[in-house]
């Protein structure tokens, strides 16, 4: 039972009143940052490292981890509210805004914020028990592994998408395409950039998903005066008993899927929203209701996206690789506190390790209350006119675009892709799988590419591998259960009926 | 009002003048240091370090502005379109010096493009092998290479992990392939788990993994050892002589920046540089601390742009 004895030993140091004021500070402004459309961790992280300068090590740091997962905690908000997703809860917009439009808002913000709670729990018990583990696990895949995963990721686009299936898988390609754009990793090459140097690093991800959803969305909201987003700022938070009781399996799954995915460097929330939803799409009990406003939808991705920032601290904190962006800042944010994450860092800083993962609990309580109780007070902005309250999300969008690179161009890309989205919109063409296909397409090209370079050309490396090989037969396999499930033409309605 | 009166005076007498009235009151607001690289990597940790330190001494904030992406050149020409006031500074590095060549195609020179004011770093790159590999030293590696196709990554096209393998291939006339990188942290562990053979890095983002055993250094490539890693041999010793390979850094301003406020910031770099804290925070990551003149860091950037110049072209890296 070390692992209780050093959790006591980290509430010991995470529970002084500094320490906890900290994490609460951490908290309120990480929720703040989920709350504002398009703003991430990132940008907030940045700029807000200066002044942990004068905070010890362990108080800077339980912060600096506070806002990036509070961020995480209540970025589904704007996606249930407005339509308008962070760069990690671009699946809240499918299930999450049905439920906004069926008028269950609350129960949509309950089912996030509690499955949130559950999703960080469960990786802060992976985290005290197996970081040192777990941290080797990031070792276990090669690029030939990452590519079978990514194109086991692609099975998602039948699951996000809500009409037609042919127009999905139409839609994503269209995102593979979109993520061409930019420098290309192997030769240096600029691609589809005709010359501009704006997109000569691509199009991010935060203008695709905010264009194509949230501006989309408010753009559609001016046009037809009589159809506005019903949302007016009223909410009822509680569920009902039977409402709960859905919460919890979907959560679970979610959490465990958001645990996995975290670890892996190139995983993370991003990924992970949609695997939980895939998941939950193909073996949730209500999995017929998922894409119409079911809390499924919300709950799994809400859970995994919560577990997988906070177990993406865990290749960062046994090996010292930091697995994305945020990871790297809070490598630097370490460093400059005179801590080097690696291998070493559990023994020779056990109590900023084990403070961080005790502040995390008492953060995730903290997060708990600001996002369902309180979530009432940062709604009432809603009360505010139309013709105050869009340009003001408008501007929020434009200072979240300009803050993932502080570029200015970056907002212009963001408004091509609000006209776009809107065009997509009259078309009823559906944004999420184009979505998937952005992410996932320039991954599944870096790793092929990079697992071919390895092997020297030769594919029979995605059998030799192991994970790649599962992962392949495991895709294969879904195809074609798919494709006979389709074949013989299971009566849905009737049994959706029995349910 | 005296504030005013001084500015009332510039007016009226002119451009003359009013160089030396403004770097009486400089700096009168926040000053934005832009770093051409992302949030975290290396280059940013010496920007805040030295920009803390700087700001304490100077009574104003000094703003961190990242604007990673095109191999630094997009940040560089952010900061040479800016005011030359020295409210807009650019931290500026061997990337700089690459880049000219990097990219013949650039509108603007991304390394004498602006005015330089001191530099502030210099830090090896180190070859590292899985810790399960069978190389052991550079001749070793040299003597494989020639055998069997060799492995290494990189932290992209053009960056110095990538034009470091670049220089072994052509010194010691061996054939290796080249497998880049977007996320850096990946390459590391590609090179961990042995798919890989090696990797050439700054020492920053590896000095913990080469103190815990699980990477191994073979050979730094500055021209003299680092006093992190006072046993590892440097390339030059180890059967590549005159290999000298080191990731600079150092601070520039838009070019007709005032003298005088050169001059001040100049002055304030070797008043932080001198600073124990940041000493310490900077050679703990394996960094050498470097000042001088404006002069001398130009001497420094002529003579690195040249020699990768030389590597590029021989590489083929040319982006065109």
């Amino acid at each position: 039972m070390d692992v209780l004895h050093n959790l006591a030993f980290g509430f010991g140091h995470a529970l002084t009143v500094e320490n906890l004021l900290y994490c609460a500070v951490g908290c309120v402004v990480g929720t703040l940052v989920g709350l504002l459309p398009g703003l991430g961790p990132l940008a907030t992280i940045s700029l807000l490292l200066p002044l942990t300068y004068s905070i010890p090590a362990t108080g800077a740091l339980i912060m600096l981890a506070g806002i990036y997962y509070g961020a995480q905690y209540g970025d589904s908000v704007s996606a249930i509210t407005m339509r308008i997703p962070h760069a990690s809860s671009i699946v809240a917009c499918i299930d999450g805004y049905q439920m906004t439009l069926k008028g269950k808002t609350g129960l949509a913000l309950f089912t996030a914020g509690v499955s949130s709670f559950i999703g960080g729990t469960v990786a802060i018990v992976v985290l005290a028990w197996l970081a040192p583990l777990l941290g080797h696990v990031a070792l276990l895949f090669g690029p030939a592994d990452y590519c079978a995963l990514m194109l086991f990721g692609f099975l998602c686009v039948s699951f996000v998408t809500t009409g037609s299936l042919l127009n999905g898988f139409s839609m994503c390609l269209v995102g593979v395409l979109l993520g061409q754009i930019g420098t290309d990793v192997e030769t240096g090459l600029e691609r589809f950039t005709f010359g501009l140097p704006a997109l000569a690093d691509g199009v991010s991800l935060v203008s695709v998903a905010l264009g194509c959803f949230g501006i989309a969305e408010i753009t559609k909201n001016l046009d037809a005066k009589d159809e506005r987003t019903p949302f007016n700022g009223r909410i009822n938070l509680i569920p009902t008993w039977p409402e709960f009781k859905r919460i919890i399996p979907s959560a679970l799954r979610g959490s465990v899927v958001g645990s996995l995915l975290g670890i892996i460097p190139g995983g993370g929330p991003v990924i992970a929203q949609f695997a939980a939803y895939g998941i939950e799409k193909k073996f949730s009990k209500f999995r017929d209701e998922i894409g119409a406003g079911a809390i499924e939808g919300v709950a799994g991705q809400a859970a995994a996206d919560e577990a997988a920032a906070r177990t993406s601290f865990i290749p960062l904190m046994s090996i010292g690789i930091p697995e994305n962006p945020v990871m790297a800042l809070m490598m630097a944010a370490f460093i400059l506190k005179g801590v080097q994450p690696g291998p070493n860092m559990i023994a020779n800083h056990p109590d900023l390790f084990w403070g961080l993962v005790a502040s995390m609990w008492i953060g995730n309580c903290f997060l708990l209350i600001l996002n369902v109780p309180l979530v009432r007070f940062w709604l009432s902005v809603f009360k505010v006119p139309y013709n105050v309250l869009f340009p003001s999300i408008l501007f929020f969008c434009c200072v979240g675009t300009f803050s993932v690179n502080n570029n200015l161009n970056d907002i212009m890309i963001t408004a091509s892709f609000g006209l776009i989205g809107y065009v997509m919109m009259r078309l009823e063409l559906d944004p999420a799988p184009l979505m998937l296909g952005f992410i996932l397409g320039p991954m599944l090209e870096e790793y092929f590419r990079r697992a071919m370079l390895i092997s020297g050309g030769s594919l029979k490396t995605f059998i030799l591998e192991p994970i790649s090989a599962s992962l392949l037969g495991l895709t294969a396999l879904i195809v074609v259960a798919q494709i006979v499930l389709s074949l013989r033409k299971r009566p849905d309605g009737l049994r959706r009926g029995m349910a | 009002m005296k504030n005013l009166a001084i500015r009332v005076l510039v007016l009226l007498l002119g451009a003359v003048f009013a160089q030396g009235a403004a770097a009486q009151s400089y700096p009168a607001r926040p000053i934005r240091i832009v770093v051409p690289f992302a949030a975290g990597a290396f280059p940013d940790i010496v920007a805040r370090v030295v920009g803390q330190k700087m700001s304490a001494d100077m009574g104003q904030p000094i703003v961190i502005d990242n604007r990673p992406g095109a191999g630094g050149n997009i940040g560089t020409e952010a900061v040479m379109r800016a005011a030359p006031d020295g409210y807009t500074l650019l931290l500026n590095s061997v990337a700089n010096a690459i880049g000219k060549s990097l990219y013949p195609n650039l509108s603007f020179d991304p390394a004498k493009g602006v005015a330089l004011i001191s530099q502030l770093t210099s830090v090896s790159n180190v070859l590292v092998v899985p810790p399960s590999s069978n190389i052991s030293s550079l001749g070793n590696l040299i003597d494989q290479a020639r055998t069997r196709k060799l492995k290494f990554a990189s932290g992209g096209n053009g960056t110095t992990s990538h034009l470091a393998g670049e220089l072994i291939k052509t010194m010691a006339k061996v054939d290796m392939e080249h497998v880049p990188y977007r996320n850096f942290g990946q390459a590391l562990t590609d090179v961990m788990a042995a798919r890989v053979d090696f990797v050439i890095p700054n020492i920053p983002p590896t000095i913990a993994q080469i103190q815990s055993g699980q990477l191994k250094a073979i050979a730094v490539t500055n021209s003299r050892r680092s006093p992190l890693l006072p046993e590892i041999p440097t390339m030059s010793e180890s059967g590549l002589p005159g290999f000298d390979v080191s990731s600079w850094n150092g601070l520039a301003a838009p070019l007709g920046t005032p003298e005088p406020i050169i001059a001040r910031l100049n002055a304030e770099v070797a008043k932080a540089l001198k600073d124990p804290e940041v000493a310490r925070a900077l050679s703990g990551q394996g960094a050498d601390i470097v000042f001088g003149s404006p002069a001398e860091y130009a001497a420094l950037i002529d003579a690195e742009t040249t020699k990768w110049a030389a590597v590029v072209s021989a590489a083929g890296a040319q982006v065109k």
